[in-house]
């Protein structure tokens, strides 16, 4: 075997073995993501076996339940509101204060940076008490706006922080040239930075969302009947000896379609800008 | 706009709605750690200067509850950043197929964390659930996951790790991708080798971005609750409470206010030191 054969051989082995890593590890995270796929599909009589059933004929019967009996789109209309304006609020507000701590540097910014984040410090249930009796004094007990300001006391800190890391990568004089030119700096903050950190911003987006759609402990305990989430309603499938295993994983399903949707159409701001030669220009 | 003033303005919004929200909370809290306040017996409410702070120390399920959080933290955080950085790594190479990879590798985080909780539970029954059934296949043993004491701390860390791994893999993969990529590409016209090219061009490119994952995690993981609540109830014993969960069964079930404010005010304090350090250390 001459050498070149020998060279080709072992980068082809390297290639599977790199492709067998990769669909492993798949594997690994998608198996529960598929196992509650196929138990919400499954006749309740072959959900709780004392071996896993692998072939049955699948039921709708679990999605008509949550959809037509429990009402999935309220709570769907619920969430999407709380989460959307959750979203659209940290961005707005977070890449202001990402773009204040990481490129204008002001006296005390470490420090302020530092209390930013450690409004996420405290176990949720020390924050939650005292909100309940403060919602209740000021009546946002049981309001959309209340559980959106709560998401916001720990997905803001956790927007700001995570686009003040992405905007630290920046180089510095990437908005140099629009600010010599004239350019203020809220019009250099949305026309240079913005489209170069699109997939900061697209990803931030995306885990904001993702974090208040799915907020559990915030949502229990300061809303009401009327202002609820897809996660508050989720619990009401666990009682107490059983659980209702199969409308839980339509439940699930239906629940993450919304963020699967979120996710496409954030996708394609994910692809790496091209916009670095602007500043070799 | 001077930078000075254009920085304490953009700055404002967020700290006026951070600022109002958190105050009360943190006031109460304050207040409530330095009293003898147990909802059961109401009308005996006093002061009680640092004496929930002192019962902390002795209390045998605070120290249990410490180490616990230690060793969650460390091995989730850990495996998390390990496992993270090695798909980052494996995928920056291959750019077909990688879309795809990572709009699938989003899956695990896009879960209700309790529905996660609840779905582990489910695959952790030691008798019908799917993980023994695979493992008595392969011959290996089927603990009782959730209920055994060896296990119950470590069927805690799976499925956050499950969960998260992703979450860190791609919030440092769209790091690699932003990064200024004409660095690398000189790197290989130089002749460096993949690994190099890892070890002293892009770890040190992608400082600031994992800088903010590593605080982010571990924050998160300190905190963590969810599972624990559904799948072990910080069960069997102690054996699987962190300090999130034990400031939680204080208030709740010894209806103990004063200590579990103290409590929660010493996971602060320690999140605070802890965050204080890596700062300092990222900051070089």
């Amino acid at each position: 075997m001459s050498q070149y054969d020998r060279r080709e051989r072992w980068i082809r082995i390297k290639k599977s073995l790199y492709y067998l890593g990769l669909v492993s590890v798949l594997i690994v995270f998608i198996f529960p993501i598929f196992w509650v796929v196929f138990t919400s599909v499954k006749p309740n009589r072959f959900i709780v076996t004392l071996s896993p059933v692998w072939v049955f004929a699948p039921t709708s019967q679990h999605f008509r339940q949550i959809l037509f009996e429990e009402n999935f789109l309220f709570y769907f209309v619920n969430s999407t509101i709380i989460a959307s304006a959750t979203t659209v609020i940290t961005i707005v507000i977070g890449l202001m204060a990402a773009y204040s701590l990481a490129r204008l540097k002001f006296k005390g910014s470490d420090r302020v940076a530092f209390w930013i984040l450690s409004m996420r410090m405290l176990p949720p249930i020390a924050i939650a008490i005292p909100l309940y009796i403060l919602y209740q004094r000021s009546g946002l007990l049981g309001t959309h706006v209340g559980i959106i300001i709560a998401h916001l006391t720990f997905i803001a800190p956790f927007g700001i922080w995570t686009l003040y890391g992405f905007l630290k990568e920046l180089p510095p004089e990437l908005e140099e040239a629009a600010l010599v030119d004239g350019c203020n700096r809220l019009g250099a903050l949305f026309r240079i930075i913005v489209p170069v950190a699109r997939p900061a911003i697209a990803i931030t987006a995306m885990f904001s969302f993702m974090f208040s759609w799915n907020e559990f402990l915030f949502a229990v305990l300061l809303g009401s009947s009327t202002a609820t989430t897809i996660p508050m309603k989720a619990g009401r499938f666990v009682q107490q000896y059983s659980i209702d295993w199969g409308p839980l994983s339509a439940w699930s399903i239906l629940a993450l379609i919304p963020l699967i949707v979120a996710v496409f159409l954030l996708n394609k701001h994910i692809v790496r800008g091209l916009t670095l030669g602007a500043v070799k220009g | 706009m001077r930078k000075s003033k254009a920085a304490v303005y953009f700055i404002l919004p967020s700290v006026i709605l951070l600022l109002s929200v958190s105050i009360f909370p943190l006031i109460f809290s304050l207040r409530a750690s330095f009293m003898d306040w147990n909802l059961a017996r109401p009308l005996e409410t006093s002061f009680a200067g640092i004496d929930n702070f002192r019962r902390l120390f002795t209390h045998p399920g605070f120290l249990v509850a410490l180490k616990n959080t230690a060793l969650l933290t460390g091995v989730c955080v850990g495996l998390e950043f390990a496992i993270g950085i090695g798909i980052a790594l494996l995928l920056a190479r291959e750019i077909k197929g990688s879309n795809v990879f990572r709009t699938l590798l989003i899956f695990p985080m896009m879960m209700t964390p309790v529905i996660v909780g609840l779905i582990w539970l489910f695959m952790y029954y030691p008798r019908i659930g799917v993980i023994n059934f695979f493992l008595h296949k392969l011959s290996l043993p089927t603990p009782a996951w959730t209920s055994s004491k060896s296990t119950a701390l470590l069927s805690i860390m799976i499925p956050d790790i499950w969960q998260w791994t992703p979450f860190v893999f791609i919030v440092l993969f769209a790091g690699i991708q932003s990064g200024p990529q004409e660095v690398m590409e000189s790197a290989l016209v130089d002749g460096a080798s993949n690994f190099q090219r890892f070890i002293y061009i892009t770890l040190p490119l992608l400082k600031p971005v994992i800088m903010v994952v590593l605080l982010l995690r571990i924050i998160d993981v300190m905190k963590l609750f969810d599972t624990i609540y559904i799948l072990t109830n910080g069960g069997p014993g102690y054996a699987s409470e962190n300090l999130s969960w034990f400031a939680y069964r204080t208030l709740i079930r010894a209806y103990d206010v004063g200590l579990a404010a103290a409590s929660s005010y010493i996971i602060l304090v320690i999140v605070v030191i802890i965050v204080t350090i890596l700062l300092k250390v990222f900051k070089d």
